[in-house]
């Protein structure tokens, strides 16, 4: 795990088991791709019944964007789409938004549509959404077809 | 003008309501009621803050938080039934006089001798009624009472404070666990000086659901503490408000009872 990821985490505020959880999940998908892994990014939302929740790791390299659920009901899942140039519609959804300066009201969300329809949403609140902007612009932005360089899929 | 006789217990009415009970603690014990409610302010706030920067809540919140996490990563559900971390909160002077008045004399099948433990006088009143400050935790499900309730005596002990655990169910259709986690508290005295005393902190663990009907049953419950209980046939009385009340809290009890069997059926 590299230090930028390291540093994201520690900004997070995870309890102990979270922390132990995602990190396990980043070792996983680092030992399957057998390279650190580009950026990371926790999807997570406020309920206004319990608070702050995790849903989901999502984690990108040049090549790969992928999706590991956080809680383990049903077992570990580890998902890899291709992302270079692949990336047909991007709709981001803010409120109390403003780049570079979250707040803790702030909310943002994105849903990438990929090529063959796939879709990935990815939610964050508070200062969580400062990292998102950050990933998505460095990862989803370029990759949106006509923008993107390199080989078409 | 001849000084006011003293009343003897024995020979005193008993008093009928808070105006009648505040002339029987002057009368019967020298207690003047000025100045009490700005000391009882001036009590609960300390007991409130010591309790708050101490060791054992912080490291309880910590330790709240890690047990959703687990609950969380394991099943995909949420352990708690509530968004935010649990608040201290004071008993504010007006029910804290109303439970004095009802240990002394309302609930007080011995009058007029003392209830059963004495007279509950302002000297012991810190020491004796152990909600002053209290905080909530609501869970989801009935089970996750019992793990709260673990978490609470651990964390007592590691504390070294005194802890007491009540299952509490009622024929009022009330249930919850109540921990009282006692420790010395240093307070304030009217002459500004201070005091150490034991005094409890209520932990009150409960679900979603009886939280949510122990609000709306707040008021009705409010206006019987104040009266001198009664034994009335309630349970016949279907259209009082006494025969809803009781037995929603009844009726929810039993259901989330089904509701943790369902869940052991269908979860593997």
């Amino acid at each position: 795990m590299n230090a930028r990821v390291a540093t994201y985490l520690d900004s997070l505020g995870l309890t102990e088991a979270m922390r132990f959880r995602i990190e396990s999940l980043i070792t996983n998908y680092e030992e399957l791709l057998d390279d650190e892994l580009g950026d990371v990014i926790l999807s997570e939302y406020i309920s206004d019944d319990v608070g702050r929740v995790f849903e989901s790791v999502w984690a990108f390299t040049d090549d790969l964007i992928m999706e590991a659920p956080v809680a383990s009901d049903e077992g570990d899942q580890f998902d890899f789409v291709p992302l270079r140039r692949s990336v047909r519609h991007w709709v981001i959804k803010a409120k109390d938004y403003r780049r570079g300066a979250a707040e803790d009201t702030s909310r943002l969300s994105m849903e990438v549509w990929l090529a063959d329809e796939r879709v990935a949403r990815l939610r964050a609140s508070g200062r969580n959404c400062d990292h998102l902007m950050t990933v998505g612009r460095a990862r989803i932005l370029q990759n949106l077809a006509p923008l993107a360089s390199g080989d078409a899929d | 003008m001849t000084a006011r006789p003293k009343f003897r217990a024995t020979e005193y009415v008993k008093p009928s309501d808070l105006d009648e009970y505040a002339e029987w603690l002057e009368s019967e014990f020298d207690v003047e009621l000025a100045g009490l409610p700005e000391q009882h302010e001036r009590v609960a706030s300390a007991l409130k803050s010591q309790f708050e920067r101490s060791d054992f809540w912080k490291a309880f919140c910590s330790e709240l938080s890690e047990l959703g996490s687990a609950y969380y990563l394991r099943t995909g559900g949420f352990f708690f039934g509530a968004a935010s971390d649990p608040i201290v909160t004071v008993k504010d002077w007006g029910p804290f006089w109303l439970k004095t008045y009802r240990r002394n004399v309302l609930e007080n099948t011995r009058w007029p001798r003392p209830p059963s433990g004495g007279w509950l006088l302002p000297q012991d009143w810190y020491r004796e009624i152990t909600d002053v400050i209290r905080t909530k935790v609501v869970v989801r499900y009935l089970d996750g009472i019992s793990d709260v309730v673990r978490l609470i005596a651990e964390g007592a002990r590691k504390a070294r404070h005194g802890s007491h655990v009540a299952y509490q169910a009622s024929e009022e259709g009330y249930y919850a666990a109540h921990i009282d986690v006692r420790r010395r508290f240093e307070i304030p005295r009217a002459d500004f000086d201070t005091d150490r005393v034991s005094a409890a902190v209520e932990i009150q663990v409960t679900t979603q659901v009886k939280d949510v009907i122990a609000e709306l049953l707040h008021r009705y419950y409010a206006v019987r503490r104040a009266s001198a209980p009664t034994d009335d046939m309630w349970q016949w009385d279907y259209l009082s408000d006494g025969f809803r009340s009781r037995y929603l809290g009844h009726m929810a009890h039993y259901l989330e009872g089904v509701i943790m069997d369902l869940r052991g059926r269908v979860t593997p």
